[in-house]
């Protein structure tokens, strides 16, 4: 871990944030129940979602949290706590969610998840709204996260059609 | 019902002529939010709960005499002492969900005084509320914030 700064240390930066906001849509091969389990069932999350995490701890219910912790790709510890703010079955998920990079407060984020079945597949929309705090955590890399996360979920969903 | 996410985001900004550690008080005191952080007069008083760290929690229940009752929870996410908070939170009418926000309230000096710019990122949901009417109400706040600040600088 790094040493902890004081706040006002000369060679820390001033505290900084940014702004930034996506959404991602996709098609799944797969019905809107299987689609929601994947974010709702633990054993199911895990096939997918940050799957370098070494702990992890999904409690999915209005007020309940999610806790991850693991090294990136890169080495650094991270951990990821988020809150389900609103939850309705088979069609939406809101969370909020802060990362933590090597102890420090890196982000902020708001997430929604919509799912509209139509005919044996879905339509998703997955939106982001993050504040990323001094330099730590950089948008860029929340929106590739994100895009290879759904590109590993479609994997699955393929995986069990053919 | 149909179901629908609206994802929106403004931006306010105010100056006050009052220190920073002053508008930062506003907000982390539980007695000086109570002061201002309310709904209009006729509610009458709110039930109000508030812990004020990273992690810590923020409730708000009031409302016209028998009629809806609007509900604030919130989450602090980051604090900075008299520089920057954020903090995401929900809003209920009754026991109806209309809206997931995020926002920031960043603290610089101007002009003697303070700059407060407030963002909010927001998700409404199901038509119930927008940003525009966010936007309308989260100002309304801010002036009674101003008031409220003045009030205390009068007193002092």
């Amino acid at each position: 871990m790094l040493p902890t700064l004081p706040r006002h240390a000369p060679d820390r930066p001033r505290p900084s944030l940014m702004r930034s906001s996506f959404l991602l849509e996709r098609d799944f091969p797969a019905s809107a129940a299987t689609v929601f389990a994947a974010w709702s069932s633990p054993a199911c999350k895990a096939r997918w979602f940050s799957i370098e995490s070494q702990h992890r701890r999904l409690d999915f219910r209005v007020g309940g949290r999610e806790f991850l912790y693991g090294r990136s790709s890169c080495g650094r510890r991270f951990t990821y706590e988020a809150v389900y703010r609103e939850i309705v079955p088979d069609t939406r998920i809101v969370f909020s969610y802060d990362i933590h990079i090597e102890g420090r407060h890196g982000s902020s984020s708001l997430a929604s998840l919509e799912i509209s079945p139509h005919g044996e597949a879905c339509a998703i929309r997955y939106s982001e709204q993050g504040i990323f705090l001094d330099g730590l955590d950089s948008p860029r890399g929340r929106f590739n996260g994100a895009t290879l996360r759904l590109a590993r979920l479609d994997g699955l969903f393929r995986e069990k059609i053919t | 019902m149909t179901r629908s996410v609206t994802h929106a985001t403004f931006t306010l900004r105010r100056t006050y002529p009052v220190p920073a550690r002053r508008v930062f008080a506003a907000f982390a005191d539980p007695k000086r939010k109570a002061a201002w952080f309310n709904g209009p007069d006729e509610w009458g008083p709110d039930e109000h709960s508030f812990d004020f760290r990273v992690g810590g929690r923020e409730t708000s229940r009031g409302g016209p005499p028998g009629g809806v009752v609007h509900t604030f929870n919130a989450i602090y996410h980051d604090i900075v002492e008299n520089e920057r908070i954020i903090y995401s939170y929900d809003m209920h009418l009754d026991d109806t969900r209309i809206s997931v926000s995020v926002a920031t309230l960043e603290l610089r000096p101007k002009d003697g005084g303070t700059e407060l710019v407030l963002t909010e990122q927001g998700a409404f949901l199901d038509g119930f509320d927008d940003a525009g009417g966010r936007e309308q109400g989260t100002r309304d706040l801010l002036d009674t914030l101003g008031d409220f600040l003045a009030r205390e600088a009068a007193d002092a």
